[in-house]
């Protein structure tokens, strides 16, 4: 027996399969234009990766720009230099971080000087440096009078100056530069002989 | 599968689906009105997923229903059961007065007019949930007595009962009304 059509329409009209559709089509794109939780999770971890290179890049140069000032600071604020042969001539070399340079022969009985002279420039009048001495001895010079000094295992420089070392076979220099900032500044030297009494100094950290 | 071939899948299986998943949803539903928000939501989370679940052919219908059960329960709070009815009626008496409705009682065929048969449904929306169900397998899915019982876990009797005076009742009620939508 057939139902009574005409209220078969009104309910089929009311749950109307085209019409649903339609609005699950439209609930469909907008949910496709709006970000998802699992979106919005991978956009926050894209973000934080991002930031976490860009940091790191931040900080790689900070801490590059920062160990360049470090040099530049050495470089600027004091240099030390030391006598080298060059091709039969002396001559004055600066010494370079972790390079070995072989020093002008040096003979402590027939020369004039009390030691092997090392010249510490420093380029600011209110800095100081610390010079002390292990294996070894300084002395300081007056070239005009000619007079000698022995100034012990220690000694303090206020402006440029040039010490002489009474040097061993390992001999280590320890210099602790205080700059006008009151920055801290520690290196040191040290100086090796080989067998045909040929002296090396090599400037490290 | 590209997104435009992606809607045409969809297109096809909700084309296949729709019906069986409207009934189980008015079925399960407490109240009519959701049905619509309900089968969207439904369908909305079946297209974000199924790509990925991977289902099969077969296990279509299924899976629709798994997720409309999912979203009643969602939509009547988490303490929502899905009702079964009682299959046994208490009162024998009744059971004894359903015997005697004849076969043929569907008493609507004066509905002829497009507006009184809204008017009907309106007041059908207003009855109890276990009436309006039944009326709407009834006259929508032209569900008999029996499949109604099966599909609504119900005894057949219960359904004869209501359906009975459920039009009854709109017999009552609409027969003079009728003269008006003529």
């Amino acid at each position: 027996m057939s139902r009574n059509q005409k209220i078969k329409e009104v309910i089929e009209n009311e749950f109307d399969l085209n019409q649903n559709l339609k609005k699950i089509q439209e609930k469909i794109e907008r949910k496709e234009k709006v970000p998802t939780r699992n979106n919005w999770k991978a956009a926050f971890i894209t973000s934080v990766f991002i930031l976490t290179i860009i940091g790191s890049l931040f900080v790689i140069n900070q801490s590059s720009s920062m160990k360049q000032g470090n040099k530049k600071e050495t470089i600027n604020q004091f240099q030390i230099l030391a006598y080298v042969d060059q091709q039969g001539n002396s001559q004055k070399e600066s010494l370079k971080e972790n390079v070995k340079i072989a020093l002008k022969s040096y003979n402590k009985a027939i020369s004039s000087v009390p030691g092997y002279p090392l010249i510490f420039e420093l380029e600011d009048t209110s800095s100081k440096m610390e010079v002390r001495v292990e294996n070894g001895d300084i002395y300081t010079w007056d070239s005009s009078s000619g007079k000698v000094e022995k100034q012990g295992k220690e000694y303090i420089i206020q402006k440029s100056q040039t010490l002489y070392f009474d040097v061993n076979e390992n001999t280590r220099i320890n210099i602790n530069y205080h700059s006008k900032e009151n920055h801290l500044i520690r290196k040191k030297i040290t100086i090796e002989s080989d067998d045909k009494f040929n002296y090396y100094a090599t400037l490290s950290n | 599968m590209t997104n435009q071939e992606k809607k045409k899948r969809f297109e096809e299986i909700y084309l296949k689906t729709y019906r069986n998943l409207i009934r189980y949803i008015v079925c399960h539903s407490r109240d009519i009105e959701d049905v619509n928000d309900v089968l969207q939501e439904t369908y909305l989370e079946f297209y974000l997923i199924w790509e990925r679940k991977s289902v099969k052919e077969e296990r279509l219908s299924a899976f629709l229903k798994g997720i409309a059960k999912n979203k009643i329960k969602k939509h009547y709070g988490r303490f929502y059961k899905i009702k079964t009815y009682s299959l046994f009626s208490k009162n024998e008496r009744e059971i004894e007065w359903i015997d005697t409705i004849s076969d043929d009682f569907d008493t609507l065929d004066f509905v002829m007019n497009e507006e009184l048969a809204k008017q009907i449904w309106k007041y059908v929306k207003t009855k109890k949930e276990k009436a309006i169900k039944i009326f709407y397998l009834y006259y929508n899915e032209e569900f008999t007595i029996k499949e109604i019982a099966q599909e609504l876990n119900l005894k057949e009797s219960s359904v004869k009962s209501i359906l009975y005076r459920t039009l009854k009742e709109l017999q009552e009620t609409f027969r003079e009304e009728k003269n008006k939508y003529e």
